[in-house]
């Protein structure tokens, strides 16, 4: 275990040291921004308003830039400066590396996606009426639970990303905010070769939202349950990471 | 009988259309061993190749007996390997820089530490752990990738271009510390494009040219049918006017050229001796840095493959 836990602290504080959280964070907090600018303009319950808009706000937009902003460099710089050289010549397995980097990293993207959460529900206190300091709680454990589940899932295809292709950035656009929001908020049957599909669907079940007053995202024709989402999140994330020890192996360090 | 540092047969190593090593067959028993080649010779390939980070086209290498393919990784406990890439753990304090790397390597934190302090005494970097990658000049970060190649106490170690931007007491240290290891039962494998800083450890060289071995075997063979063609050596320090007319007085430099005030270019035809003058000058404190040509190298190189070999 000491391999993957130096490896876990090294790549955490990489991601977490000064003030490399800072531009993640506030794209974070920008749900609970517009949240602010609709509560002033608009006569609108402020719990309503955070779990039917801003929490699939939070997971179409936020969730992504997040994984891409922090997960997404965590191996790719290393490759590209050729620093990954020292990692591979060290008596430990590769995969060993692979895992520290990928936990390393997600832990960095909790504070951030607490600040997410943290935000609107802070404000939401200070100015509903309608909901109590527990369905706040409890809505913003839920949606915390789900972006943590997310980034697992997204944060090891960006690793992944990140070994296998030179053009990670690219990459991560086509797969995070492609093939993950945009095919997730269509509607139709390729809604469901998304995962974020099933992370809407934990929303459903979890925070109470139903899409019928989410204009902008198409509400989920079929719900999946809650065992089979959190099943697809995780096998995508272990297969995720065993791909990447493959592309490990294969990648030349140059 | 133990297994031999080094064996490779037909290794071969394609980047596309661009050959990186041509069909390299050879074995290395002990010893330091002196890799030399210009840049773009192959000298950086063969590293890559004997270290698991890049597949062989054609052919297979074997390190201490071990055959080498990417994924390799126990063998790693008995080669230590600085590359020539640079350390980018940019904020990292080399004391945690070289922790990290024994921790990878299964260490306990204690051990670690333990291994981290020795590592850097080595190199003559006890007093600077506490200091940044990123606050660090070339030559001090160039002895921090010896640390962690040393961690383990190696049988076999790499160096790829060690010596790069060190100042002369750090390079006079650092082939001290190839000479220890020799002396200690363990080889060393070092990759440089400068003669003189290879000859200064060892006489027994591979010399490659556009990923091919040209030579293998005893420099002062070669050595002996060099003419004594002018090389330069530019110094930056400080005093440097004084030092030059004192080189000149002692008909150790044929000319002199001031680039500015800390900078001079020093035409010899006697380099060692110079270079021994500059040693001692380094060591007073007045030269920052050195750098010399690598003509010598050239010179072999049109003397073995007639004139074509630039």
């Amino acid at each position: 275990m000491n391999a993957i836990t130096a490896v876990a602290r090294f790549s955490f504080w990489r991601r977490a040291s000064g003030l490399k959280l800072l531009g993640p964070s506030l794209v974070a907090l920008l749900p609970c921004l517009m949240m602010a600018i609709i509560l002033l303009e608009e006569p609108i319950d402020a719990f309503d308003l955070y779990r039917d808009y801003m929490v699939p706000a939070t997971l179409y937009f936020v969730l992504p830039l997040v994984c891409m902003f922090i997960m997404l460099p965590v191996l790719s710089e290393l490759y590209e400066k050729g620093s990954i050289g020292y990692l591979y010549t060290r008596p430990a397995p590769r995969w060993k590396m692979l895992v520290g980097m990928y936990l390393g990293a997600f832990a960095a993207t909790l504070p951030v996606f607490f600040i997410g959460v943290a935000g609107p529900m802070l404000l939401g206190l200070a100015s509903s009426d309608s909901a109590s300091f527990g369905e706040w709680i409890s809505l913003s454990l839920a949606i915390f639970a789900i972006l943590a589940i997310a980034g697992l899932a997204y944060g090891s295809i960006c690793i992944f990303i990140g070994v296998k292709t030179k053009r990670p950035i690219i990459w991560a656009f086509v797969v995070l905010l492609g093939l993950g929001s945009t095919m997730g908020s269509l509607p139709g049957a390729g809604q469901e070769f998304s995962l974020h599909y099933y992370l809407i669907s934990l929303a459903y079940k979890w925070c109470g939202i139903t899409g019928s007053k989410t204009d902008l995202f198409s509400p989920l024709e079929s719900v999946a349950s809650v065992p089979e989402s959190l099943f697809i999140l995780f096998a995508t994330s272990a297969a995720m990471m065993a791909f990447t020890a493959v592309a490990a192996r294969q990648r030349d360090v140059l | 009988m133990s297994a031999p540092a080094l064996r490779c047969e037909s290794l071969s190593r394609w980047y596309g259309e661009v050959q990186g090593l041509a069909g390299l067959t050879v074995t290395i028993e002990s010893g330091i061993i002196g890799l030399l080649g210009p840049n773009g010779s192959g000298k950086s390939t063969l590293m890559r190749l004997l270290t698991g980070q890049i597949h062989a086209s054609r052919g297979w290498v074997e390190v201490l007996g071990e055959r080498i393919i990417p994924g390799t990784y126990d063998i790693f406990r008995r080669i230590g390997y600085a590359p020539g890439e640079d350390v980018h753990f940019e904020s990292e304090r080399s004391v945690d820089f070289l922790k990290l790397m024994a921790r990878i390597g299964g260490d306990s934190a204690q051990q670690a530490r333990e291994r981290a302090d020795k590592a850097l005494e080595l190199v003559g970097m006890a007093s600077k752990g506490s200091v940044r990658l990123n606050a660090m000049s070339k030559g001090m970060r160039q002895r921090i990738k010896i640390a962690q190649a040393l961690l383990f106490d190696p049988e076999l170690l790499l160096l790829d271009e060690p010596l790069n931007g060190m100042d002369p007491i750090s390079r006079r240290k650092t082939l001290d510390l190839v000479r220890d290891m020799a002396e200690k039962g363990n080889t060393v494998i070092l990759a440089s494009h400068v003669l003189h800083e290879v000859e200064g450890v060892t006489d027994h060289m591979l010399l490659l040219h556009h990923g091919r071995l040209l030579a293998e075997g005893r420099l002062s063979e070669i050595r002996e049918l060099i003419d004594q063609k002018p090389r330069r050596a530019t110094v930056r320090g400080t005093e440097l006017s004084k030092l030059g007319a004192s080189l000149l007085a002692d008909d150790l430099v044929s000319g002199l050229e001031f680039v500015d005030d800390g900078c001079i270019h020093l035409d010899t035809r006697n380099l060692p001796e110079l270079l021994e003058r500059l040693q001692i000058a380094g060591e007073e404190g007045l030269i920052h840095s050195l750098e010399t040509d690598d003509q010598e190298l050239e010179m072999i190189y049109d003397m073995l493959v007639g004139g074509s070999a630039r």
